[in-house]
């Protein structure tokens, strides 16, 4: 007994190993739970980088097709519209009115992707028991599907607005302004993607959602066409659309004008983020659909 | 009582073509399109409706009349036969490429089905979707576009060409990829761009000098050019030299597909 506390004793002291009896191993000391505080700094993280990871280890899903599905998008659109001297669109030419609307497109669809798929991923591959058992609190887990989604949109944002300013020359005006309400519709289409995963069952359950509820809403929110092309009555339901306030702020952000009001577009996004996010959250938090 | 003398059965006895298993094969594909056919149908026919949408009212206004029509009936062409492009390229490439991953490869390599009967039934499987895709989409298009149409020969052949050399690039695509990564790069940074930049949404007689005369050299474009000159009797192109070049091109890719699936490779280690 006295040669067991012996040997522990040594132990605690740090001497060296050659003076430490081999036969003394660490299950003679219970492991303690790492302490955490009030924030899992560590889980949340780990659980950011995976969300990265998991994004980035398929490159050519992740930024190859959204940037060249752009750059098609807007050559197709100057030689379509190109040389017609009376196309400009709130003065500027074609494809400098629709740059920003592919930043915002590019940004929104894949920020609503990285979320919906991983989650819809874990659940299918049977891993969802994995991130709900770990000692991450549900605001932490809506923390990092923020910041994910946030951080994969907005390196593929950045990349598009990269190749626009090669050919148009687009410097934002109130680059802060942008930035901010491009944040704001990623935030809201993030969490309507947890909410979509939530809700979906199988993959074509979500892909679905996407194909039949945010490419329209995305595609309709005067990225690609001015809203003074529609008639009248589809004028005003489609500017009920939050990502029509995200685009127009954004277009206000990059060129200093746009269709909205600034500050009504931006409580349309403020408020439709924390719709999503208040929403996403209390499902999350309950395991709705989830923990069965 | 079992007659204990009689013969042990024989297998089947089948002629120089399978047809039991050739039709098998091809059912297979089709059921496993309509399986699905929120993904496989509807959803091509939404985006195409949205791009329709989307491109008629952004450049509508100022845009009014290319090669005699409106420019709607102008586009609408050109997006049946994108969407019909990407569908068919789709379903054989997804389908080869998700039965070597997940192993189920071999049930479509045991059976006694030639290698030719293999390709053919692939093939048939895509230009299946991609005509039944392009006759939901000109349907729901004819809502809002009008379609004359002047040579339905055209329309059919180049339907129908379109979806099969598709295919075929799919079945290669498919037999060369050992990953999901590698069939999206084949269809992020080949078929999209050529099924975007082949004359689908604007005359080539726009574009700038070098890129006029490659265009000629691009069978997308031919089958493009040919599909819209069967509706609007207008084309950049000489429609028997699409005809020709369509036929040519597939007849090589028949040739190489069956090659590949011959010499089992990427199939058969």
């Amino acid at each position: 007994m006295a040669h067991g506390q012996e040997r522990l004793q040594a132990e605690s002291l740090s001497t060296p190993p050659s003076e430490t009896s081999p036969a003394a191993t660490p299950r003679d000391r219970a492991p303690a739970p790492a302490r955490l505080g009030i924030f899992n700094h560590i889980g949340t993280a780990a659980l950011y980088k995976r969300e990265i990871k998991r994004e980035f280890a398929l490159l050519a899903f992740s930024i190859g097709g959204p940037v060249v599905q752009t750059i098609l998008f807007a050559i197709v659109f100057h030689l379509a519209a190109g040389g017609s001297p009376d196309l400009l669109i709130r003065g500027v030419s074609m494809v400098a009115f629709i740059a920003p609307g592919l930043v915002v497109s590019a940004s929104l669809q894949r920020a609503y992707e990285v979320n919906a798929f991983s989650l819809m991923e874990d659940r299918m591959e049977g891993t969802l028991q994995d991130l709900l058992m770990a000692p991450l609190r549900p605001i932490e887990c809506m923390a990092v599907y923020a910041a994910s989604p946030l951080t994969v949109g907005g390196i593929v944002g950045a990349f598009i607005w990269f190749v626009m300013f090669v050919f148009t020359d687009m410097v934002p005006v109130h680059a802060v302004i942008a930035l901010l309400f491009l944040a704001g519709g990623m935030i809201a289409v993030a969490y309507a993607g947890i909410i979509a995963a939530i809700f979906s069952w199988r993959w074509d359950s979500l892909s679905g959602k996407e194909i039949f509820i945010l490419t329209p809403l995305i595609f309709l929110s005067g990225t690609f066409f001015p809203m003074e092309a529609v008639a009248e009555p589809f004028r005003t339901i489609l500017q009920f659309n939050p990502i029509f306030h995200v685009v127009e702020g954004f277009r206000y952000g990059m060129t200093g004008a746009s269709l909205t009001d600034p500050l009504l577009s931006g409580c349309v996004v403020a408020g439709s983020a924390a719709f999503m996010a208040i929403t996403a959250y209390l499902l999350f938090a309950r395991g709705y659909r989830l923990k069965n | 009582m079992e007659d204990r003398n009689a013969a042990p059965p024989r297998p089947k006895r089948y002629g120089a073509i399978n047809w039991v298993g050739t039709w098998y094969l091809y059912v297979k594909e089709v059921r496993r399109f309509l399986n699905v056919y929120t993904q496989t149908i509807a959803a091509p026919v939404v985006t195409t409706l949205l791009f329709l949408a989307i491109f008629t009212l952004a450049l509508g206004h100022a845009v009014e009349v290319v090669h005699g029509v409106p420019f709607p009936t102008f586009l609408a062409p050109g997006l049946i036969t994108m969407a019909m492009a990407q569908n068919a390229f789709a379903n054989t490439s997804s389908s080869l490429v998700i039965s070597k991953i997940q192993g189920n490869i071999v049930d479509v390599l045991m059976p006694p089905i030639s290698s030719g009967e293999f390709v053919f039934a692939y093939t048939m499987g895509g230009i299946s979707r991609g005509v039944l895709v392009g006759f939901v989409t000109a349907v729901g298009m004819s809502v809002f576009v009008s379609f004359p149409i002047s040579h339905p020969f055209f329309i059919v052949f180049h339907a129908i060409m379109a979806s099969m050399m598709l295919s075929l690039l799919g079945i290669i695509g498919g037999l060369w990829s050992e990953k999901f990564d590698h069939i999206a790069a084949v269809t992020n940074f080949v078929i999209m761009p050529f099924s975007f930049l082949s004359g689908t949404f604007y005359s080539i007689s726009r574009l700038p000098e070098p890129f006029y005369h490659i265009a000629f050299f691009n069978p997308f474009f031919y089958m493009i050019d040919g599909f819209r000159y069967g509706f609007i009797g207008n084309s950049d192109s000489i429609p028997i030299v699409g005809v020709a070049v369509m036929t040519g091109v597939n007849s090589f890719l028949w040739f190489i597909a069956w090659r590949m699936v011959k010499s089992g490779y990427r199939l058969k280690a």
